[in-house]
């Protein structure tokens, strides 16, 4: 793929893995990364300040924490994304989610999707984490409920158990 | 004060090598915008300050993504991203200042996209040209005519031209580099002030001393240049070393806003070299005494 040309708006065809689907999507050279997944009926995803500053966009591409808010859809062509709905798979709640419900962690909700993925995050790439830097990562996801001590606890708890 | 626009409307290039990227801004489009990280120029673009008529995404040129050591000087691949910098295993732990982005700069999600070649080129907080400069390295800029090379703080790209690689030499033996940001909130990574140190001594006695603030003159950043070479010969100690920062610090004239006033900044600045320029005595005297 060499160039996309979108100044008439021309769509144009990009493949990517999708919570561990293929998909080929149509888009527009401007589109971000986040409105290609609400296009594609991904509904965790929320737009909460669109500069890269709440961490309510939070995916996973190749493995790597990103604001899907900065990110245009086209960079992450033949590239793999991860949003909630490829956490919990078949109607069945991820530790992470359990433990956040456990907890009593999510009040409103809008700022959760963007904690479950970075707490996957976390998971997978720090699984030696202590609460500090879980603090230190999740420094980035606002809570407008201000449910920070307990979203710490949850994911504290997730940390522990994998471990046993 | 808060009015986001809708993304603009552009036209997008994917190349996927330089040759490709070269050929798009001389021949297809040479106002086209550099799209890396996207963690400066997607906010500008909200913001409605700025309306590309086209893009480049460069982020498929992989051959620009890397960290080598050969013969004494560091090599970074414009494209590499600020967390791969910092935690790349072959740059050894004594380069403090570069292994602390991880805690400096901004989130881990803005480390992930945000890359050492945007940061030098449009970054906002500017980390890595202090810290760059703060180790004697340079930019390399390829463009239409040919390769060159620019010093981090004085770098300006002409048309057509990208910033492909950082280049700085290996301090050796007997060296630190230390950097820090005192800021207002923890998570977005803006400093009131921020400071990078490095110092190499010969035994303890000092051979070589680099000090940059990220506002010596207004909003410009740069060294301090009297104080280094205050401190060339000097034994380590920290006796004479409040005095004699304050005495060089009270030269500069640091712009205020509404995140600090420039006296106050004047102040952290002095207090984070004497702390920058301490951690690096105490480290290199603990590893000669080893
Ligand atoms: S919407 Fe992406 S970080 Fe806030
Ligand atoms: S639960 Fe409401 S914003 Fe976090």
């Amino acid at each position: 793929m060499h160039e996309i040309l979108d100044g008439g708006g021309v769509e144009v065809k990009m493949k990517f893995v999708l919570n561990g689907r293929a998909v080929s999507a149509e888009l527009k050279g401007n589109e971000r990364l986040m409105d290609l997944l609400w296009k594609l009926g991904i509904r965790s995803v929320k737009e909460g300040c669109s500069t890269g500053d709440c961490g309510t966009c939070n995916v996973l591409v190749d493995g790597r924490l990103v604001n899907s808010c900065m990110m245009l859809a086209v960079q992450a062509r033949n590239k793999s994304v991860v949003t909630v709905e490829g956490i919990s798979q078949n109607e069945e709640l991820h530790p992470i989610q359990e433990a956040l419900i456990e907890y009593t962690a999510s009040q409103c909700g809008y700022c959760i999707p963007g904690i479950v993925v970075t707490a996957k995050y976390i998971l997978e790439k720090y699984p030696q984490a202590d609460e500090n830097m879980v603090r230190q990562i999740l420094i980035a996801n606002i809570c407008r409920c201000g449910g920070y001590t307990r979203i710490v606890e949850a994911i504290k708890s997730v940390i522990e158990s994998s471990r046993r | 004060m808060y009015d986001l626009k809708a993304v603009p409307s552009f036209d997008v290039y994917v190349p996927s090598t330089i040759k490709e990227l070269l050929e798009i801004l001389r021949e297809k489009h040479p106002n086209a915008v550099i799209y890396a990280g996207g963690t400066d120029l997607m906010p500008m673009m909200k913001r409605g300050k700025i309306r590309p008529e086209a893009v480049v995404d460069i982020t498929g040129l992989t051959e620009l993504s890397y960290v080598k050591a050969d013969n004494g000087v560091y090599r970074v691949g414009g494209l590499t991203t600020i967390q791969d910098f910092a935690t790349s295993p072959l740059i050894p732990e004594k380069y403090f200042s570069i292994k602390w982005l991880t805690k400096y700069f901004g989130a881990e999600t803005t480390r992930n996209m945000a890359t050492v070649g945007g940061n030098v080129v449009s970054g906002g907080e500017r980390d890595v040209p202090a810290i760059l400069t703060s180790l004697d390295g340079h930019v390399k800029i390829v463009g239409p005519q040919g390769e060159r090379l620019d010093a981090p703080l004085e770098l300006k790209l002409g048309h057509g031209e990208i910033v492909t690689e950082l280049v700085f030499p290996d301090w050796g033996l007997g060296s630190v580099s230390w950097f820090s940001k005192f800021e207002k909130r923890a998570s977005n990574g803006i400093g009131v002030v921020t400071a990078a140190v490095s110092l190499k001594c010969d035994d303890d006695r000092v051979e070589k001393a680099r000090i940059v603030l990220n506002r010596v003159q207004g909003k410009t950043m740069g060294r301090l240049t009297g104080l280094e070479e205050e401190l060339v010969d000097r034994r380590l100690s920290s006796f004479y070393l409040r005095d004699l920062v304050e005495r060089h610090v009270a030269s500069i004239k640091p712009a205020g806003d509404f995140r600090a006033s420039g006296e106050f900044r004047k102040h952290v600045s002095k207090v984070l070299i004497v702390r920058g320029l301490e951690f690096c005595m105490k480290y290199l005297t603990g590893a000669v005494s080893k």
